[in-house]
């Protein structure tokens, strides 16, 4: 059996369902835990995290990033 | 409360698939939901769990969902409450698609010093002067 993408050590995140302002934002605001690199690619971008010493585990920290950027998206896209 | 059969066995072959860290993975087809309504859905449950979406490329989107706990069957229920859940938002966003109209007159009407529909609720024919009198404009009525 596999993983899920909830547990590798990239994400890919496409622009279809991730804003990418929104993304930007939420790279931004995760710098404070964590050294963020983000690889653009054609309508994706691939997120890695290495998380600052005192940081959740890595797995939690990306799974919190992911959390927060759906959310961002999702305000985003109902906004009026 | 009888326990929830696990997605994975009592859905159609494919459609939602279990991994070794516990996650589960749902295809959704977005000719059924929408991507308003998935993300709306989606939105609801990220106090419970960890959310991933990805498009697959023939028309659907993989939703992978991990509840918080870790635990299995939680993320199975979760996944239950999803798929009801996208029914629900489903449905709200063809209501407001299917009113959009209806709800925009509305609105032009309250916020309009002219009325934009008529007593009977149907629109009234904008852009068109109405009919004017040229005697009543011409001839001069002293004020009794």
């Amino acid at each position: 059996m596999a993983t899920s993408s909830l547990s590798e050590g990239k994400v890919v995140l496409h622009h279809t369902l991730y804003n990418e302002d929104c993304l930007k934002a939420a790279c931004e605001a995760y710098r404070k835990f964590a050294a963020v690199s983000v690889e653009r690619g054609d309508g994706y971008s691939t997120i890695a995290m290495t998380p600052a010493p005192g940081a959740p585990d890595p797995a939690t920290l990306r799974r919190e990033f992911l959390n927060y950027v759906l959310d961002l998206s999702i305000k985003n896209h109902l906004a009026p | 409360m009888p326990e929830l059969p696990r997605p994975e066995a009592a859905l159609p072959a494919g459609a939602a698939v279990r991994f070794e860290d516990g996650a589960l993975r749902l295809t959704l087809a977005t000719e059924i939901y929408s991507i308003g309504a998935i993300l709306r859905s989606c939105y609801w449950l990220t106090d419970k769990c960890y959310v991933h979406l990805f498009p697959a490329d023939d028309g659907h989107v993989e939703v992978t969902l991990l509840a918080k706990g870790g635990e299995s069957s939680e993320t199975s229920t979760i996944a239950w409450e999803l798929l009801n859940s996208l029914v629900d938002n489903q449905l709200r966003v063809s209501i407001q698609q299917e009113t959009a109209a209806v709800r925009e007159m509305i609105v032009a009407q309250a916020f309009s010093d002219v009325d934009v529909i008529d007593d009977r609720g149907r629109a009234v024919r904008q852009g068109g002067a109405p009919d004017v009198d040229q005697q009543a404009i011409t001839t001069w009525r002293p004020v009794p």
